[in-house]
């Protein structure tokens, strides 16, 4: 069982990624269309409540060996780096689009799709690139 | 003062592979590469374990650099 670290790390992987993507393409969408709910407003977050559920189930299924392999020291130091960075964007991204409204340079109805998704993507992007592919 | 690991060295000669010597110390075999690599630094139970998994001290693997 101990080897199953390695499927569900990259299931882990996989299933943030995804959700990272869709984040910023949701994100991105907004700023392209003008609208705040260009597709249903329920996709970001479908995909981060499939994610916890996938990695939390995979992780119960491999073992406590498998799941304590996957979620190591170095990934525990590397996830709270990328915490850190999550955090201090999405504090940044307060007065950062504080000031694109007062410009008028966005409205305000989409400053709430937009950073609600870029929140999730500013954790979830730096924990895919730092935590990696398991080999 | 930076640490110096001759990790690498005693993994080879003990004839195991990375993924091996993680299985040993229940860790991914990325963090014995990034040990290795000098990327990461290992806790003091981490180096612990990986010397008794080698058979030899936490000495022989870590010393810092004069």
């Amino acid at each position: 069982m101990a080897r199953h670290y390695v499927l569900i790390g990259r299931i882990r992987f996989l299933t943030m990624a995804l959700t990272a993507g869709i984040c910023l393409i949701y994100a991105l969408l907004v700023l392209v269309s003008g609208k705040p709910d260009p597709i249903s407003p329920w996709w970001p977050g479908a995909f981060g409540a499939a994610t916890a559920i996938i990695i939390f189930l995979s992780f119960r299924v491999a073992g406590t060996q498998a799941a304590d392999m996957a979620m190591d020291e170095r990934y525990v130091v590397q996830d709270g780096l990328a915490h850190r960075i999550g955090y201090w964007s999405a504090l940044f991204m307060y007065p950062l689009f504080g000031a694109l409204m007062a410009l008028d340079l966005i409205p305000y109805y989409l400053v709430f799709p937009l950073m609600g998704c870029l929140t999730a993507a500013a954790y979830l992007i730096p924990q895919v690139i730092l935590t990696g592919w398991e080999r | 003062m930076d640490l110096i690991n001759h990790l690498k060295d005693h993994r080879k000669k003990a004839g195991l592979t990375q993924a091996e010597l993680a299985v040993k110390v229940e860790v991914s075999r990325k963090t014995i590469n990034t040990i290795e690599n000098r990327v990461f630094v290992p806790s003091t139970t981490l180096a612990l374990k990986l010397a008794g998994a080698l058979g030899v001290s936490v000495h022989d693997l870590f010393e810092l650099e004069k």
